[in-house]
This record gives structure tokens, C-alpha cells and sequence, in this order.
């Protein structure tokens, strides 16, 4: 019989035994990377096909031209036109999407087991034989334009946007997926079929498997659909970005808003292994979960927000620190004296308690990150992206557990930075600007919405 | 279909709190949900919002457990949680890794027992604030984000469980006291208000005992009922129009349907995602693919046990006269009224259907979420074949029966225009 103690927390059980699933790499030929999971709790299969042909490497005259190429590319493929192509995807009940980021375009796919084959044969075809024509282009073009429309009413939008645009300035990740709409505007059906021919075709893609599959099976249905593709290897070089000098603020006129959509944060180092332990201890200390610093002291003290969050931004080739917050309008300046506060004071260092928290709940939590297929092939995205070992994740936990208190402290100072940082207030202007202005944390600018100098 | 028959135990405990079992062990996790059989539905007016508000009250702490404490246990023992309120009902969860089982049952039991003793104003003050923000956040900074909250306080007839958004007012938001919260504490969170899965990964005997020993001693309160509402139909159509900072205009067009599970419940489902639930839906083919007079549309229901709503909505093209986007909606359903719908269109929503309910058995905090919902609704668990049937044998008949029943009726209408 166990007793009833409820003065304090029960301790845990012993701990159940975890083993990650295998990530293996198939060896069909030898350009493309094909990694592969087994999972087999479920008749599922999740297939994605990545390739790092993101919008940073839109044309400096064509930003937008990845993602409208994305939109159209789906748009009818073989015989099919654009909808019968969905069509056949919703009979099988397969989930396709085309995704465009900053750094990689990904088309993916959730199946049941028993439709992967036919669905296989659908994405091939959609990147093999797409229709690009004139009237789906001028339909995908037109829709775009319109949403780069109504993204002007929102604050978030607005507010990610610009921040991107000004913390990196002219660098190519300072544009928008979404595209710029005068770029927008002159894009034609000859731009994507360019893409298409010079550099879509071009492209190494991965492609990440998971599901219960056998491996030759499937080596053999990957290797008739997707065959060699020639490497395309004038990938551009990342222009340099310089980062702030000195704190500066700036804000975007909404007028009518109700609150302010706030963002404070600076370029970072990019990731490297040497320091992105101790990183991702400090930002679930510091603003990266719910019993943070930022959220309980905005939120569960001050009472200024219904959440904070703070994080590290992993681009490939940059990284931000970012820290991103709504506040009622009255607050704007109360809140951001908070988070500067709280930057000065995270380079203090953290106490003994909290990294001990920080290191067990990552640890405790590793299982869950793999319970889905989707979560499964998304961290599996991220080896390839950043470069890491196949094994990567076997070894997480220990160099998770290895950081020291002095190590997250003078993590804190080199990437914490609360002089040199963008602060980007999205509001209405009479609300704010009094407010700002008795910060006294740096020169204020008026921005436009998107970013750009008025 | 086997995958979709689950497995479970369930039992009432002494003070009426239900229990239900599922075990799931391919991973070292167990997930811990429970459901309160309150909702927004079950306040009364100038009270709007006060379940919502009580939900955030819950993370405050509780005798044994200090405020901001809650969060921690559970995050530091590697566990994600949360909680929601809807019209009907209010759940609390938590996924952790299987070895802590007991501390949520710990932090679940404490709440439920032993919440008034250490509830004050500072904590209520500052939630207040929170929600207040959350409510500006979600709804009023969000474009059309009011929609929502115009379309069911004038959908819904007055006293209408339905007829305020569970958010709440604003001016009801301020106007909670502390009386109120302990209030709706003792009228609604007793254990026989309540039902517990737990789902994952543990060992049922064990299981079963620690339940035992951390709820049975919390004392069962008479519970507040919420009177039944009969379903009912619109006199006259309703039109209104608002002007706000938007860039394009949307319409709204929501008919009163029916309770959820009710007979007709799963056709209207069916009957929204062959309207508009893909792109190669009727009004998505007609008006964003061949016309181009919308840039997006969306069709479906929401029901519960007070009621459910159809709703449309299409936001209109930049230069397109807007009564041109409404006369192509109202076509395209008096068409699938003259002519039914085909054989193959259902098919593939059925399709669809049928692969999501499979998706869904990823998450085990999915799954538990799902056990008490038909646990809720219908006193039954293992429900999942019979609700996926429900969708499979909808017939072309049934699809148009519930058009004609519904759509032709009086209907709301809701503009939103931008200011100029």
C-alpha cells in the first residue's frame, strides 16, 4: 500500500527505457541523399523531398519568385490539371504540400501505407512533368498578390517581417518568402519555367522517409521515380551581415491597434556545435518555455501579456536571437523596459536551480520529440540542414548535460545582447510614441510596414 | 477497422468521478487528461468569459502547490500541458514521460481537492490582466477577429447558452470577483462533474491505486445543471454590416443546425467538406479557381450539446462587387439542391475523412483527448469505428435531405467591410 503525502511532489518511478529510431541512409545512387526511418506502430507513411532553393535565393529583382514557383508548380502535372491533380491526392486521402522558406522548398507528403506508391507516382509527377500554364500562372500570381494585400492587416505578419527586414538589412534573408509586390507584379510564366529548367532541375534534393516500408522496396520505388540528378553547385555565398552597433528602436504606425506587437533581438553567431548546447539551455531559462524568466515575470507577475517567448533562430547560414511578445498598448514601454531588464540581468548568469531545471526537462522531454512521423522527419530536417551526423541525436542528451554554469553565463554575454539590439514596436503611434520616447534606450524611426524607410 | 477499436477500462470511483484506462505502450510516455462538464455555455450573462478565466485559475497554484509551481513539475519532469474551454466543457492535460504518472496525478487530485484554500486577489488580478490580453491578442487586434463573437450574439436567440464567445466580454472580464471564481468552483469542479483518462504507457493495478488514493478522498458537490435549449429557426434572414481596418471585404452566411452526434450532425460535416473543405470543392472550383472573384473560402459546422451553426465565408477579390461572390455561393447550393451531389465527390471526402481519423492516433494526448470526447458526448470511449462509420455510410441522399432541411432556411448574414 503506498501512502498519501500531499506535502510534496511524488517522486518518479524508475524510468522507462527509450530507443531512438534508427535513421538510416540508403544508398541508391550516389547523389542523392535518402534517409529513412523504420516506424511501424502505424500503416502511415510521411515522405518529404527538400531542396535548398529557399527565397534567399530569389533574383534581387524577383524576391517571391521561390514561393509563387512553389504555388504553381502543383497546378496540374502530365494529363492532370490543377484539380484533378488535388483530386487524385484527396481520393487517396494523402496529404500533399508544397512548403517555401528562407532557406528550403519541401514538398511532403502523409499517407496511409497502403496509397504510398500511388503517391510516390503523384509527387514525381508534379516535379517531372508540371503543366505551367499561362491561366494557372496568372491565377497563383494573382492570389499572391492579393494576400501580400492582407497581410498588411496583421500585426504579427507586419511585425516579422520588418524585424527580418532590419536585422538584416540588405542581406538576402532580410526579404520577405512572401516576395516583394513590385518584384511580384513583373514576374512571368517565362520567370518560373527559367527556375524551373536552369534551377529546380538543377538541385540536390533529400528526401526523409518515415514509415513501415521495407528497405528494398523502397530503395527500388525511389530509385525508378527518382532518378540521378545533376548537381547544381553554384549555391551563392552568404553576403555578410554586420549586426547592430547600438540599440535603436523602431516602430510601424497601425493606427487603431490595441496593442503592440513587439520584437526585440540582434544577428547571432550561427549554429555550431560548440556552443548550441549551452545556447538552448540558456533560451529555455531565459525565454523558451512557459516557467521562464520573460513569461513569469510579463505574464505571470506584471500581468502585461498573454505570453513571451524568446528563442534562437537557426537559419543555414545565420542565426538570430529574437525575442517576440502582444502587450496592451498602455504597457508598450513598461513591457519593453522588462525584457531590456531582463537581457542585462540573464548576463549574470543563471542560478544552480534553474539550469538543473532547464537540463532535466530537455532530457525528460527527448522521447516525446519523437512520437509523430511528422516530428520525426522534421528533426531529421534539421540534421541535414545544419550539417550534423546521422548520429546526432544519439549523443544530444550527453553534451546537453555536460554544460556548465560558467559555460551558459559567458554564453549569455557573447549572444545576449541588450545594447545592441533592434527593438520594433508594431502599434498605433499616438499610444506609443510618448511612451518610446521616455525609454531613452536609443535614436526612434518610424518604419514602414514593411520594414522599409519611409 | 481494428486500429480504431480501442481498448479501455472504465470505472466511477466512490465520489463520482469517472475513470477510463487505455494502454498504448510503444513509447515511455503516458498522457493524463480530464475533463470538467463546463463550459462558457453554463454561465449566465455579465458573467461572460468566467470558465475561461477559471481554467487559467487552475495553473495558480493549490494548497500543496505553490503558484508557477504547477507549470514547473510538469516541464521539469519533461511533460508538455495545457488546458482549453469551449461552450461545453473545460479539459486540462498533460503528456509526460511514463515514469512520472504519479505527479500528475498529484497536481490533477490537488486542484480538484484543494484549490480554494490558497486562492487570492493578486492571483485573480493578474490572470485578469492575462486574459485581458489574450482576449485583445486572439480577437480584437486580429483582422475579422470579432467575426466570431458578431455572428453568435445575434445567431443565437437571447439567453441562448451559445450566445457569447467563451472568451468572454470585455467589461465582464473586469468584473469578476473573487466571490465569482469560488463561486463557479463549487458549483461545477466536483469529482462526479468530472472524468479522468489516462492513456500511454503504465501498469493498470498500479495505475488503479494511485487513483484511488489521490482522488477518492476529494468530496463530491451538487453541480449546477444548465437547462436544455430547443432547437430553433431564424424568423427572418439577418443581415449586418460592419466596417472595420481590413483590406478586404468578407461575407458570413450561418445557418442554426443541429445538436452535436444528433442525426443529422455528420451529413452537415460532410455537407461543408464538399463545399468548400478543399481546393476542389464546389465554391473553392467555382469562386476562387474559375471565377477568381474569392480569394479563400471555408465551410463547416460546429455543434455541441446546446446547438450547432453552419457557416460560409469567402473574402472577396480586390475590384469584385461582393453580391456577385454571395449570388455564386447561393447558386452553387441551390444546385447541389437540384441536382445532388455525385458519387465520386463523396467518395473523396470519405477518403479523406477516413485517413485523418488514422493520422490522429499518432498523439497519445490526441487520443486521450478523443476518449473523453465521445466519453462525453455519448457515455463511450471507444467510439472512433462508430464516429468514422458515421461519416462512411452518409449517403447522397442523406447530403441532400440536410441542404434542403437547413440551407434553405432564414440564414445571418454578416459583412465586413473596410473603412475607406
Amino acid at each position: 500500500m503506498i501512502k498519501l503525502k500531499r506535502i510534496s511532489a511524488p517522486k518518479p518511478q524508475k524510468i522507462s527505457p527509450f530507443s531512438l529510431p534508427k535513421i538510416e541512409e540508403l544508398q541508391i545512387t550516389n547523389i542523392n541523399k535518402i534517409i529513412y526511418v523504420q516506424k511501424k506502430n502505424l500503416p502511415i507513411v510521411r515522405f518529404s523531398y527538400v531542396l535548398e532553393l529557399g527565397s534567399r535565393f530569389d533574383p534581387a529583382d524577383k524576391k517571391g519568385l521561390a514561393n509563387l514557383f512553389g504555388m504553381v508548380l502543383d497546378e496540374g502535372a502530365g494529363r492532370l490539371n490543377a484539380l484533378e491533380l488535388k483530386e487524385k491526392f484527396q481520393m487517396l486521402g494523402t496529404n500533399f504540400s508544397i512548403n517555401t522558406s528562407k532557406d528550403s522548398v519541401s514538398f511532403s507528403f502523409l499517407s496511409l501505407k497502403e496509397n504510398f506508391s500511388k503517391s510516390l507516382y503523384l509527387i514525381n509527377l508534379i516535379l517531372t512533368k508540371p503543366n505551367f500554364s499561362e491561366k494557372d500562372f496568372e491565377r497563383e500570381k494573382s492570389k499572391i498578390l492579393t494576400s501580400h494585400q492582407q497581410i498588411q492587416d496583421s500585426a504579427d505578419y507586419i511585425a516579422d517581417i520588418s524585424f527580418d527586414s532590419l536585422i538584416f538589412e540588405n542581406n538576402s534573408y532580410a526579404f520577405p518568402t512572401i516576395g516583394i509586390k513590385d518584384h511580384l507584379t513583373k514576374l512571368s510564366l517565362q520567370d518560373i519555367k527559367v527556375y524551373y529548367k536552369n534551377i529546380f532541375k538543377k538541385a540536390i534534393p533529400y528526401l526523409i522517409i518515415v514509415g513501415d516500408l521495407e528497405k528494398e522496396n523502397l530503395a527500388r520505388a525511389v530509385q525508378t521515380k527518382f532518378g540521378p540528378i545533376r548537381q547544381y553547385n553554384s549555391i551563392k555565398k552568404m553576403d555578410k551581415i554586420s549586426g547592430q552597433k547600438k540599440t535603436q528602436i523602431y516602430f510601424v504606425n497601425k493606427k487603431g491597434s490595441v496593442q503592440s506587437g513587439i520584437r526585440i533581438g540582434h544577428i547571432n553567431n550561427k549554429r555550431n556545435e560548440k556552443d548550441f548546447y549551452s545556447k538552448t539551455l540558456l533560451n529555455t531559462i531565459f525565454g523558451g518555455q512557459f516557467s521562464s524568466r520573460l513569461n513569469l515575470n510579463l505574464r505571470e507577475k506584471k500581468g502585461y501579456t498573454y505570453g513571451i517567448h524568446s528563442s534562437f533562430d537557426n537559419y543555414k547560414d545565420a542565426s538570430v536571437f529574437n525575442i517576440s511578445t502582444s502587450v496592451s498598448s498602455e504597457n508598450t514601454a513598461n513591457a519593453i523596459g522588462e525584457i531590456i531588464g531582463e537581457m542585462e540581468k540573464i548576463r549574470k548568469g543563471v542560478t544552480k536551480e534553474e539550469l538543473s531545471f532547464a537540463k532535466s526537462s530537455i532530457s525528460k522531454r527527448f522521447p516525446s520529440n519523437f512520437e509523430t512521423y511528422g516530428q520525426i522527419a522534421s528533426n531529421i530536417s534539421s540534421i541535414i540542414k545544419h550539417n550534423l551526423p546521422n548520429n546526432y541525436f544519439n549523443d544530444y542528451l550527453k553534451k546537453i548535460n555536460k554544460v556548465t554554469l560558467n559555460e551558459v553565463k559567458n554564453t549569455a554575454v557573447k549572444n545576449i545582447h541588450p545594447k545592441k539590439s533592434i527593438i520594433l514596436v508594431v502599434g498605433d503611434k499616438e499610444k506609443i510614441l510618448t511612451q518610446l520616447e521616455k525609454l531613452k534606450l536609443g535614436k526612434i524611426t518610424e518604419v514602414g510596414i514593411f520594414g522599409d524607410k519611409l | 477497422m481494428d486500429l480504431l477499436n480501442i481498448d479501455y477500462e472504465k470505472y466511477t470511483l466512490n465520489n463520482g468521478l469517472n475513470v477510463i484506462l487505455y494502454q498504448k505502450k510503444n513509447l515511455p510516455l503516458v498522457a493524463v487528461n480530464i475533463w470538467y462538464k463546463v463550459g462558457s455555455a453554463n454561465e449566465v450573462k455579465g458573467k461572460t468569459g468566467i470558465a475561461h478565466l477559471f481554467e487559467h485559475m487552475m495553473f495558480q497554484g493549490s494548497k500543496h502547490v505553490p503558484k508557477e509551481k504547477h507549470f514547473k513539475f510538469i516541464q521539469e519532469a519533461g511533460g508538455t500541458l495545457n488546458a482549453s474551454t469551449s461552450f461545453d466543457r473545460t479539459n486540462y492535460y498533460e503528456k509526460l514521460p511514463s515514469n512520472y504518472l504519479e505527479l500528475a496525478l498529484w497536481l490533477e487530485s490537488d486542484r480538484m481537492g484543494f484549490f480554494l484554500p490558497v486562492l487570492d486577489k493578486i492571483k485573480l488580478e493578474n490572470q485578469r490582466e492575462v486574459v485581458s490580453n489574450e482576449r485583445l491578442q486572439r480577437y480584437d487586434n486580429q483582422p475579422y477577429g470579432l467575426a466570431w463573437e458578431t455572428i453568435i450574439t445575434n445567431l443565437f436567440p437571447q439567453n441562448h447558452p451559445y450566445s457569447w464567445p467563451t472568451i468572454g466580454f470585455m467589461e465582464d472580464i473586469k468584473s469578476y470577483s473573487l466571490y465569482d471564481v469560488s463561486n463557479f468552483f463549487k458549483s461545477y469542479y466536483s469529482p462526479s462533474n468530472a472524468c479522468l483518462v489516462i492513456a500511454g504507457n503504465f501498469e493498470t493495478d498500479k495505475a488503479k491505486e494511485l487513483i484511488e488514493l489521490y482522488f477518492s478522498e476529494i468530496k463530491r458537490t451538487d453541480t449546477k445543471q444548465t437547462q436544455s435549449f430547443k432547437n430553433f429557426k431564424l424568423k427572418e434572414n439577418i443581415f449586418i454590416h460592419k466596417k472595420e481596418k481590413v483590406q478586404l471585404e468578407r461575407i458570413y452566411l450561418v445557418w442554426p443546425t443541429n445538436k452535436i452526434f444528433s442525426k443529422d450532425d455528420a451529413q452537415i460535416d460532410v455537407l461543408g467538406d464538399i463545399l468548400a473543405g478543399s481546393k476542389t470543392a464546389r465554391l473553392n472550383e467555382q469562386l476562387v479557381h474559375k471565377l477568381e472573384i474569392a480569394q479563400d473560402i471555408q465551410a463547416f459546422q460546429i455543434s455541441g450539446n446546446f446547438g450547432g451553426a453552419f457557416l460560409i465565408s469567402a473574402t472577396v477579390k480586390p475590384n469584385i462587387n461582393p453580391e456577385k461572390v454571395k449570388s455564386e455561393i447561393f447558386k452553387s447550393i441551390n444546385k447541389l439542391i437540384d441536382k445532388g451531389s455525385t458519387e465520386k465527390e463523396l467518395l473523396k471526402s470519405k477518403n479523406g475523412i477516413k485517413s485523418q481519423f488514422i493520422y490522429s492516433l499518432q498523439n497519445l494526448d490526441t487520443m486521450a483527448d478523443q476518449l473523453n470526447n465521445y466519453n462525453f458526448y455519448l457515455n463511450e470511449p471507444n467510439y472512433f469505428s462508430f464516429d468514422l462509420n458515421r461519416y462512411s455510410s452518409v449517403t447522397e441522399k442523406g447530403l441532400l435531405n440536410v441542404a434542403e432541411k437547413y440551407l434553405l432556411n432564414n440564414h445571418l448574414e454578416l459583412r465586413i467591410s473596410p473603412e475607406q
